[in-house]
């Protein structure tokens, strides 16, 4: 199984990218593209939907990093959602990633989204 | 249960090997908690010695070997890359900002028991995970 991302688009400033399949050394390269096309202008909010997601090396862990960092240089954000067990475990050995960039669920998110909103009105 | 799994150094047959290695244990008739496990940690290690294990031209073939035994599933990584055990790898410092260093906590914290000895030349390397 491979990865397919799908790119949802709004013109509220968020996009979403829906992760399907596996992130690792074979389809890393195919993430960071899709990331490289994202305007971090257009889109400050960028959501990464792992959902779908079942699996993620190290490989893949590089891609979700250097894309976290290439928003937050460019004043956007990117923020990962939903990731299934297997993924959460490997996420929780590498602590990679800051625990406040991962949302457990969609209500999740969106309550900071909210709540960013807010701060920012 | 005995099967050798082969491949070059080379990281395109990296990813073939781990799709036999995951169709081969799910075959087994193994969960997929711990088939995704082994696939990580196969990976982790796989790419390592592939990518960092020789100098430039030098040619080799590495294989891994499953094997149950007794309520565990053993793999066994062999491969004639410079001598590197995994346990003597510093553990990664999770406040450092280098991408990366994360195959060996991976592979630490994915099995049960780890060794690793120099066979001549070889590397070899058993990794253990209840099953």
């Amino acid at each position: 199984m491979s990865l397919s991302i799908e790119v949802l688009k709004t013109d509220n400033g968020k996009c979403r990218l829906e992760l399907t399949g596996r992130l690792d050394t074979a389809t890393a390269a195919e993430f960071d593209q899709k990331v490289e096309g994202l305007d971090c202008n257009d889109y400050p909010v960028q959501i990464v939907d792992l959902s779908s997601l079942e699996y993620v090396s190290s490989a893949g862990l590089r891609s979700l990093f250097k894309a976290k960092k290439r928003a937050h240089s460019a004043g956007a954000e990117l923020l990962l959602v939903n990731p299934q067990p297997q993924v959460r475990k490997v996420f929780d050995i590498v602590k990679a990633l800051p625990k406040e960039a991962v949302f457990v669920s969609d209500v999740e998110l969106d309550a900071y989204l909210d709540k960013m909103q807010r701060a920012n009105s | 249960m005995n099967r050798v799994f082969v491949l070059e150094n080379d990281s395109s047959q990296v990813e073939p090997v781990l799709n036999d290695l995951e169709a081969h244990l799910k075959e087994e008739g193994f969960g997929s908690e711990i088939v995704h496990d082994l696939r990580l940690i196969s990976e982790e290690l796989l790419l390592n010695t592939v990518c960092y294990g020789y100098d430039d031209g030098v040619k080799d073939q590495l294989s891994v070997r499953v094997i149950r035994e007794k309520g565990e599933l053993v793999l066994e990584f062999r491969d004639q890359a410079c001598a590197f055990n995994p346990l003597d790898a510093e553990d990664r410092d999770p406040e450092c900002e280098r991408l990366g260093g994360w195959g060996i906590p991976l592979l630490k914290e994915l099995t049960d028991d780890i060794q690793y000895r120099r066979e001549g030349k070889q590397n070899v390397l058993i990794v253990r995970k209840s099953a």
